[in-house]
């Protein structure tokens, strides 16, 4: 049924808890996982890198999170025994970045937690997965978990 | 892994989509489908003109009749895919409120649904059904353009 799975994280706790069902649904269908993790210039995670600087030169630190975020993604499809690769980049605007990512790695879903970073608002989920679900071509499964009482 | 799915459908465009691929995904990981619509109940004052033009029996009877039909697109669907499929019409003026609930009631351990029903793609980042579903959902909900 599908076949590459594009898992975004942001490294809350939220977001593993879909990474890891996203594994579960991988390994079910024989597919495979694609771990994405955005660096936005300007934001705090750039720890402090001049926004002015923009590309990825000015966002070292960030990027570097991010490949860890990402890379824990990953790590945890191999230890189930799904394929899985890791794509950071930079980019002031996550959705558009997700999306572009998911076209150009021919994705066919997009699995994300409802609410992460900064989306603790009981009513109304997050900022990018809305997003996200907005503009993708492809299917998105929100994942609730383990952040909110059933 | 998913073993009981909800597929609401209000019978718009992106629904019918909606319907074949919650049928494929069911059939690939083994799932039984529960087909389900809601249904809103009849009001004496309302701006609604399938209600304003008809008495109470007979409002019922029409949308009924068109839950009816639509579910049976999807259970055709399903049987062609030897998908196991319960259909099921659900009254309540608030179709997320009824999505929720359904899904509760039976079971259901994942929602696969439309991003955009009758209203229309510019209803999708505020105040959607789907929106609607999404917050209040337990379970996660895949949703499909």
């Amino acid at each position: 049924m599908f076949s590459r799975i594009l898992v975004p994280t942001d490294g809350s706790a939220s977001s593993e808890t879909a990474g890891r069902a996203a594994i579960a649904l991988a390994r079910g269908c024989g597919a495979y996982i694609v771990a994405v993790s955005i660096a936005q210039p300007g934001s705090p995670s750039c720890d402090g890198a001049d926004p002015r600087d923009g590309g990825p030169g000015g966002c070292e630190a960030a990027m570097h999170a991010a490949a860890q975020r990402a890379g824990k993604i990953a790590r945890l499809a191999q230890e189930a025994g799904v394929p899985a690769r890791v794509v950071t980049a930079v980019a002031s605007s996550e959705y558009e970045e997700i999306i572009r990512i998911a076209g150009e790695l021919q994705c066919d879903l997009i699995f994300m937690a409802t609410h992460g970073q900064g989306g603790l608002t009981r009513l109304i989920a997050g900022r990018v997965p809305q997003l996200v679900l907005a503009y993708s071509p492809v299917p998105v499964m929100l994942y609730r978990g383990s952040v909110l009482p059933a | 892994m998913y073993k009981r799915i909800l597929f609401p459908t209000d019978g718009s465009e992106a629904s019918g989509r909606a319907a074949s691929a919650a049928v494929d995904f069911a059939r690939s990981v083994g799932a039984e489908l529960f087909a389900m619509t809601a249904v809103p109940p009849f009001h004496t004052f309302t701006a609604d003109t399938e209600m304003l033009e008809q008495t109470a029996s007979g409002y019922k009877e029409a949308s009924m009749a068109r839950a009816a039909r639509l579910l049976d697109e999807v259970a055709a669907l399903a049987r062609d895919a030897g998908v196991p499929c319960t259909c099921l019409q659900v009254e309540g003026d608030n179709p997320y409120e009824a999505i929720i609930a359904t899904a509760r009631q039976h079971g259901c351990d994942l929602i696969v649904m439309a991003s955009h029903g009758r209203r229309g793609i510019q209803g999708l980042l505020l105040g959607s059904e789907t929106q609607k579903v999404l917050v209040h959902s337990a379970i996660p909900v895949m949703v499909h353009r």
